[in-house]
């Protein structure tokens, strides 16, 4: 995928196989893993939105409503931290987490193996891990980690800009790309070909939905409202956005940086009122248009 | 198993960066975080002693092969016949025999528009990649100049692109049909790319791996083209380098050595079986062989040599030897006694007591006189990289403190007029321009201000009342210097001069009474050797104090205003570009113009200059380039030879 690393870091016991993503996809898409056996991972994970959903929190099982916005699950595999917080340090610790989550997927770990174990569909893919004596668990976890670091996106017209096709971005669209990395001060977290810097900051958007954000795990206060660099591939795809799904199009997000996010005693020292003229904030929009590419892993 | 990762201060860690895919080999040390990781803590200005249990009865034999001209842009490779390199003269890219020190130019250069960077040969000495500066495009491409064969001498462009800042060829893939390059990207992160050679039709470059705005360096492939080793600055705060090998296929990734000193990848034996590595832990730069397994380290690191100062890595060969350029150029602080009228009455004498510091370029003497501060590296095994400390020293030449403030580069030091703090000028770890108010007792940091991007903040002069801090900048639009004030409380800037394409500024001083700046700046057609004019500090009238001779120019960022007022210091050097070295001499301009005089004070390379408040002592800091090439024969473990190659 053009414009994308080659090297996506996995821990040494789950090297990336064919069988692992296929139980991987399998699991992904199987709704009776959940209390009510009518949702899955890609019931708030919907490809056709970049595996993000179109509300401003996730609904789980039962109807129930989440606490976030489903984050897009595009090029997780490059990330460092997972979920808006960063509780978990790895995809293998962070896929059963919605699984026993009672707002997403509502199961214990014991019914999930019941369920996996259950389901001859998945005994082939079990069968080598379970005669080492592996809990069906870290099973499922390395085939769903395994799945998701398959769901990228590149190839898109910023990346064929940057191999030299001068085509590629309109005029408006360079324009938008230097603000980015200019004037709007964008590149400071969304750095790199995915856009994110993988760290947390305080935009003060948790002013309004009093979620402490990154505080709840390490219990700092400079950390409260801090939330993590979400990439910007696809981003066009994944309306609404923030951590709270507060904000609707990418024009109102555009509308939010210029003024400088929203006060609060932690705001991230990188955000400040910009002073974007109508014709910029428009221009910033196309760019962020021009990250839309090629999807894999549907 | 024993390991070259330094005493755990977080063991923890380790199980984080397990599950990150990043395997460790025993415990961390306090900056050990993976690269593209979150920092570990920070570490204490003092390098640990290592892991280090074992040195070779016999060090391997070393030699000079040249003094002249050495380039420590360019790398060798293969049987180690050569070393590329840029030829300084000229800016052609060129080869040296390491035989007999002998020096070919490749590519004939007409004038300074164009020239190479940073070059690497193929393992076959078949070809060289190198780095070249375009200037109809104002952009670095990556170029590929076969040494031999039907092509010989066609120069081919293998990588052209406009999100590339500056490509710097490094390596070379197992098979020697890719390059590997680092490249900064205009967003200013940092990749590792394989770039095809043009007879592979249909390859593209790929990109191995994307870092933030920290830079991996020093990459070598193991003889086996399974694994890639490199260093990387583990934090963002300071500059030490860790050494890291990562799979070439798939996301398996090793520390091999980390610790809060400077840790370096030189290159691999031949069979693959060691990484050398130079590190700093034991208090000076020494060459370690790690034992390598399956892309880990497996056993305890070997010591080859001690005490390699100031070298830098340039490459290993397949005979077995270790190339590497020793920084032998002169970094120091001198100090003269003035008479009354400004003229020295005393020999220049260096204030560093024989120490192997890198001094910056600029000392500052403190409001009373009685200490001077400078920036300084601590450690010299990459010489212009790595972490900075602050010291001062009494007059006397006592140091009396160190500091070590949790930054990677800071560039210039100046007091506060109470003498209770520091200005430094300094970047973050995106690359920006800070300056920051460091208290002297407390060591605590405020920034003052954060330069807008490209606008490559220089040249700080701060009021006596700290409220104003004047500086040179780059202008938004025009991309030219201006001269601007900062109001510190409010955080608004001012023009104070603006930008001009007739007039570029390269330096500033504030008057002692703080009611004008000197600015050394170009001729109006910008041919000249300079300017040195005086201007209010709220703007207005540019009144030239006095322009260089033909045979002159002023001395880049030399200037300084005499205690009283009555004078300015600056730097006058011949414009004779025949002269490798000429000297610098500092002469006093009056304020209230006339011909400027001679101070009797001449050295070669001075880059600033200081008085003392009370007029009667001035330091100059002195840089000048120079290094030497040097070959070490292959080191033997156990009494069994380990040869090298790549």
């Amino acid at each position: 995928v053009a414009g994308l690393d080659e090297f996506m870091p996995h821990p040494e016991d789950n090297p990336l196989t064919a069988e692992r993503v296929a139980m991987g996809r399998m699991l992904f898409f199987d709704p009776n893993l959940s209390a009510d056996a009518r949702t899955s991972c890609a019931s708030c994970h919907i490809p056709r939105h970049a595996f993000a959903d179109t509300l401003a929190v996730s609904r789980g099982t039962h109807g129930l409503t989440g606490e976030r916005n489903t984050p897009s699950l595009i090029n997780r595999g490059y990330g460092r931290a997972f979920f808006w917080d960063g509780r978990a340090v790895s995809l293998e610790a962070q896929v059963l987490e919605p699984v026993t989550n009672p707002l997403e997927l509502g199961l214990t770990l014991h019914e999930l193996e019941r369920r996996v174990l259950a389901d001859p569909r998945y005994r082939p893919y079990l069968r080598a891990d379970r005669a080492r004596g592996e809990p069906v668990r870290t099973v499922v976890a390395r085939g769903l980690s395994s799945y998701l670091r398959t769901i990228r996106s590149g190839s898109a017209p910023f990346d064929a800009w940057g191999t030299g096709d001068t085509s590629a971005l309109s005029v408006e669209a360079r324009r938008g790309m230097a603000l980015f990395r200019g004037k709007a001060n964008c590149i400071s977290c969304h750095i790199g070909p995915n856009f994110t810097d993988e760290e947390f900051h305080n935009t003060g958007v948790f002013a309004v939905s009093g979620d402490s954000g990154r505080a709840r795990v390490t219990g700092r206060t400079e950390d409260v409202g801090a939330f993590k660099t979400p990439s910007l591939r696809e981003v066009a795809r994944t309306a609404p956005y923030m951590h709270d799904g507060s904000v609707g199009t990418l024009e109102e997000v555009v509308d939010f940086y210029d003024r400088g996010g929203r006060a609060n005693a932690a705001l991230d020292a990188e955000i400040r009122p910009l002073g974007l003229s109508v014709e910029e904030r428009r221009a910033l929009v196309v760019f962020l248009h021009a990250l839309s590419g090629r999807i894999t892993g549907h | 198993m024993l390991s070259f990762i330094s005493t755990s201060r977080r063991p923890t860690r380790a199980a984080t960066l397990s599950l990150l895919g990043v395997a460790v080999g025993g415990w961390l040390g306090a900056c050990s975080s993976a690269p593209g990781g979150r920092d570990g803590a920070q570490a204490p200005g003092q390098a640990e002693p290592g892991a280090v249990r074992q040195r070779l009865a016999e060090a391997p034999l070393t030699r000079r092969v040249s003094s002249e001209w050495v380039d420590l842009e360019g790398r060798t490779a293969g049987a180690g016949r050569f070393q590329a390199m840029v030829d300084w003269s000229s800016g052609d890219l060129a080869l040296r025999n390491l035989s007999n020190g002998s020096i070919t130019r490749l590519t004939a250069n007409k004038g300074w528009s164009e020239f190479a960077g940073s070059a690497a040969i193929s393992p076959d000495e078949r070809f060289v990649a190198y780095a070249w500066f375009v200037s109809e495009k104002s952009r670095y491409q990556l170029r590929l100049y076969p040494l031999s064969g039907p092509d010989s001498g066609q120069v081919r462009v293998i990588l052209d692109e406009p999100d590339v800042v500056y490509p710097m060829p490094q390596a070379w893939t197992a098979d020697g049909r890719e390059v590997l390059a680092t490249i900064q990207r205009t967003d200013q992160a940092n990749q590792i790319i394989a770039v095809p050679l043009p007879a592979c039709t249909g390859c593209t470059r790929r990109v191995l791996r994307t870092f933030d705005w920290r830079y991996p360096y020093d990459l070598s492939i193991s003889p086996d083209g399974r694994w890639l080793a490199y260093d990387f600055p583990p934090t963002t705060a300071r500059g030490e380098r860790n050494v890291y090998v990562m799979a070439l296929d798939g996301g398996r990734e090793s520390t091999i050595a980390a610790s809060s000193a400077n840790d370096l990848a030189v290159g691999w034996s031949t069979d693959g079986s060691h990484l050398f590595v130079s590190s700093e832990r034991a208090g000076s730069p020494s060459l370690y062989a790690v034992p390598m397994n399956g892309g880990k380290a497996s056993g305890e690191p070997v010591l080859i040599r001690a005490d390699l100062w100031g070298i830098f890595p340039l490459g290993t060969t397949s005979s077995g030897g270790i190339v590497y350029g020793v920084n032998t150029g002169r970094r120091d602080i001198l100090t003269v006694s003035l008479d009354p009228s400004g003229r020295a009455n005393s020999r220049a004498t260096s204030i560093l007591s024989g120490s192997r510091e890198m001094p910056g370029n600029q000392a500052a003497w403190s409001p009373d006189g009685q200490h001077i501060a400078y920036v300084t590296n601590r450690g010299s095994a990459i010489g212009f990289t790595g972490p900075t400390d602050i010291v001062i020293r009494a007059a006397d030449r006592t140091e009396v403190r160190r500091l070590s403030p949790k930054l990677s580069r800071v560039g210039a030091v100046s007091w506060y007029r109470d003498g209770s703090a520091l200005l430094l000028h300094s970047r973050d770890e995106k690359g920006r321009g800070l300056f920051m108010r460091m208290d002297l007792k407390t060591g605590a940091l405020a920034t003052l201000y954060t330069e807008q991007a490209n606008s490559f903040t220089r040249a700080p002069n701060l009021s006596p009342d700290g409220n104003t801090l004047y500086f040179i900048a780059n202008s938004e639009a025009a991309m030219m210097p201006e001269v601007v004030a900062l109001d510190i409380r409010t955080g608004r800037l001012r023009v104070v001069l603006e930008a001009s394409r007739n007039r570029s500024v390269t330096a500033l001083a504030l008057s002692p009474d703080a009611r004008e700046l000197a600015v050394l700046h170009t001729d109006r057609d910008g041919e000249g050797g300079g300017v040195l004019s005086v201007m209010p500090v709220s703007g207005g009238n540019v009144r030239e104090l006095h322009k260089a001779a033909d045979t002159l120019r002023f001395s880049y960022g030399v200037i300084e205003w005499l205690p009283d007022g009555s004078g300015i210091v600056a730097g006058m050097t011949s414009r004779d570009d025949s002269e490798a070295n000429p000297s610098t001499e500092l002469v006093l301009v009056p304020a209230a113009g006339g011909a400027p005089k001679s101070m009797g004070i001449s050295e070669v390379g001075i880059r600033s200059v200081r008085v003392s408040p009370d007029g009667r002592r001035a330091t100059f800091n002195v840089f000048v380039g120079g290094a030497e090439l040097w070959k070490m024969e292959p080191p033997k473990l156990d009494g069994g030879r380990v040869a090298t190659r790549r």
